[in-house]
């Protein structure tokens, strides 16, 4: 009389595992983006050489009261570290953009080559800042 | 007959256990921002969910928006010390300052935010 293994409870118990998995694994890719808080003191930022980044509610991008093309930022950043040592950015965004936009700013900014990116809270110290 | 299948069923096995991370569901629903760039995360920080219209959570538990302080300053108690913004893309930039505004009371530096990482076009 050949010996036959019943293998099916294993293979019940495999399936299941395999279901757990399935069911619990997320592939989503998730990355970090590092913030500068509004006012933080601590680093190398010198807002005397810093260029001014602002984002409007409407989605309108401007560097130094200059209005840019979001899609030519990073040129445009990159154009005016040319010979500047200190590469800081101060970004002002208006209360309603929503933070895609502020993702994809930061990122063009950094693209462009500036190593210090910090935010100003919105409000009064944004339009302190636009009047130098 | 049943040999093979079991042999695929096993594979398939090893393959999710390797690759999954476990997903922990996110108490409110959240749609990250996209980024091409950024750099892994870290565990141990504190984490504090954002939707887009404003409601939030600080470590899976949902909190008024003018109980965050209250709420991070027990999170940091638990010891972590850095913290990340899960806010969804259509989040006003106003909330997101204001959770840096009440980290930064709390003492908290270090502020990252969570994005999907898409290829470059």
């Amino acid at each position: 009389m050949p010996m036959t293994m019943n293998i099916t409870p294993l293979i019940d118990v495999v399936f299941q595992l395999l279901i757990f998995f399935l069911l619990t694994t997320s592939f989503v890719n998730l990355k970090n983006f590092d913030l500068m808080l509004p006012g933080d003191r601590s680093g190398s930022f010198q807002p005397a050489s810093a260029f001014f980044v602002r984002v409007r509610n409407d989605g309108s991008v401007s560097i130094d009261g200059r209005s840019v093309e979001l899609d030519r930022l990073n040129v445009e950043i990159a154009e005016r570290l040319e010979g500047n040592t200190s590469r800081n950015v101060l970004l002002g965004v208006d209360e309603d953009v929503p933070i895609q936009i502020l993702v994809t700013v930061m990122e063009k900014i950094r693209g462009g080559g500036a190593l210090n990116v910090r935010m100003t809270a919105p409000g009064q110290e944004v339009e302190a800042r636009e009047e130098l | 007959v049943r040999a093979p299948l079991i042999d695929i069923v096993f594979q398939l096995l090893i393959f999710f256990m390797l690759t999954s991370t476990l997903a922990v569901q996110d108490r409110l629903d959240v749609d990250l921002p996209v980024a091409e760039s950024g750099r892994e995360q870290s565990g141990g920080q504190i984490e504090v969910l954002i939707t887009r219209n404003g409601e939030m959570a600080v470590n899976n538990v949902r909190v008024p928006r003018d109980g965050l302080a209250e709420a991070l300053r027990n999170a940091l108690a638990g010891g972590a010390a850095s913290l990340t913004v899960k806010a969804d893309a259509g989040t006003r930039t106003a909330e997101v300052v204001h959770v840096l505004r009440e980290a930064r009371g709390a003492g908290i530096t270090n502020v990252t935010i969570a994005t999907r990482l898409v290829a470059s076009p």
